[in-house]
């Protein structure tokens, strides 16, 4: 998706192709929210609306010439959005805020759902068995470079990243296959 | 959409859920991923895998590592004479419901540190690949001594850490050296030193929340260990009020901590 496409169109008053970009926007911007800032799945719906509105606003006045910058502005929106509704949510009410904003690495965690964790349980299990020994001894060293993996496994460095790139691969589809069932 | 594989992106995405990326680095990485929805899903299946593998990886250690550092504690605990009695049904509680116990019903002992993950904790500069600016000497000393602890050589770590402390005793980043240097010294139950460690870190320390909620934590944990229960407390009091990463399990820690002091009206 081309970005200064969108502004292109937002300009030219183009409706459909504005709401057709934006309906591909619109999950993306989700979940940078949800697994880089740790929002709530309610605060996720209410702050990418309000991103949008916005960025329509400052493109329709022509506040952002530099059509490069489409992508840059949107996602510092909906980031500085999401901490002044947290901010907001805090002054209000103090005592209820959940504990559930941190955007650093080991709060990615806390997005997990339930059944997709079960499901790719499965799907890891399902795989051979030195595949399995591969994804637990890449994830069980996190410091090791990947030469580190290469030289366990046998492989060439590049063929290390393909191999992980084609498990993870492997486990999003198997996911998805059984999700649907 | 292009479909097409980017090295590139998958090595930040590996470096990103490691938690070696600065917040610039993962922004830019975000700024990359907007553009590559088909990566932002493979980036949140790899999330899940990792969790699930350092789940069973857990389970898996628990089960047969009885001397797991986790108990360290308890022998310290049960030196101290007010504490024989709390320690005994502590143990039976353990034994009895151990595997069964969610997070609230763990013991005091269970919910201090055993150890320290050096690789996920330890702190280093944040260096920005894309500016290609140049590295300080200091930067370049934390640098070496991170590569140095995660490769195993901790003397070596050590003597990096010690040079910063040293001859960077002024720059704000010397608090990182500090940090890092406690928790090689927790994870040799050296608690004395690592709390000294953790202080200088906290005096030290600017403008870096996380790196002085972490030092507090710290700070509690060694106190802990050392049965210093009051002063663990209050290490503890100060992290939970950052309202950071470590909130919740500084709080688990208080109240559990309150329950064994008799405190029945605390402050936070």
């Amino acid at each position: 998706m081309e970005y200064s496409e969108l502004a292109k169109a937002i300009r030219e008053n183009d409706s459909s192709r504005v709401n057709e970009m934006m309906q591909k926007l619109v999950p993306r911007l989700k979940r940078f929210l949800s697994i880089h800032m740790n929002a709530s799945r309610v605060d996720t719906e209410d702050c990418v609306q309000e991103t949008i509105l916005q960025c329509i606003e400052v493109i329709k006045e022509d506040k952002l010439r530099d059509t490069d910058k489409v992508l840059s502005y949107i996602m510092t929106s909906c980031r500085n959005n999401y901490l002044k509704m947290k901010e907001k949510k805090k002054e209000e009410h103090y005592e209820e805020v959940p504990d559930d904003n941190h955007s650093s690495a080991e709060q990615l965690m806390n997005l997990l759902d339930k059944e997709r964790k079960e499901i790719l349980e499965w799907c890891l299990s399902q795989l051979k068995k030195e595949y399995q020994t591969f994804m637990r001894y890449w994830f069980r060293n996190p410091g090791a470079e990947a030469e580190k993996v290469a030289e366990r496994f046998n492989l060439s460095v590049s063929n290390t990243w393909t191999r992980k790139h084609r498990l993870i691969s492997k486990l999003n589809e198997c996911y998805k296959k059984k999700s649907e069932l | 959409m292009d479909n097409s594989r980017d090295l590139d992106l998958e090595k930040q995405i590996d470096a990103y859920i490691k938690g070696h990326l600065s917040a610039e680095e993962a922004e830019n990485l975000w700024k990359a991923l907007l553009m590559r929805p088909d990566y932002i899903e493979l980036l949140e299946t790899e999330l899940y895998i990792k969790q699930i593998i350092e789940e069973q990886e857990s389970a898996g250690k628990e089960r047969s590592l009885p001397g797991h550092p986790k108990n360290r504690f308890g022998k310290m605990f049960k030196e101290s004479w007010k504490w024989v009695a709390a320690a005994a049904s502590v143990a039976i509680l353990i034994i009895s419901i151990s595997f069964l116990q969610g997070e609230k019903e763990k013991s005091l002992q269970e919910l201090v540190l055993g150890e320290i993950n050096v690789v996920e904790n330890l702190a280093s500069p944040e260096v920005l690949r894309s500016q290609g600016s140049e590295i300080s000497a200091i930067d370049s000393l934390l640098n070496l001594g991170f590569k140095a602890a995660i490769s195993g050589d901790v003397e070596k770590a050590l003597g990096f850490y010690n040079n910063v402390i040293d001859n960077y005793g002024s720059s704000p980043n010397v608090s990182m050296a500090y940090l890092n240097l406690g928790i090689i010294q927790y994870n040799r139950e050296n608690y004395a030193d690592a709390s000294a460690s953790f202080k200088s870190a906290i005096q030290k320390v600017q403008d870096d929340r996380i790196l002085e909620e972490k030092a507090y934590w710290y700070l509690g944990n060694s106190y802990m260990n050392m049965d210093r229960l009051k002063e663990g407390r209050k290490a503890i009091l100060n992290t939970f009020s950052m309202d950071g990463i470590y909130r919740n399990p500084a709080e688990r820690l208080l109240k559990k901590l309150d329950e064994e002091l008799g405190i029945t009206d605390p402050e936070y």
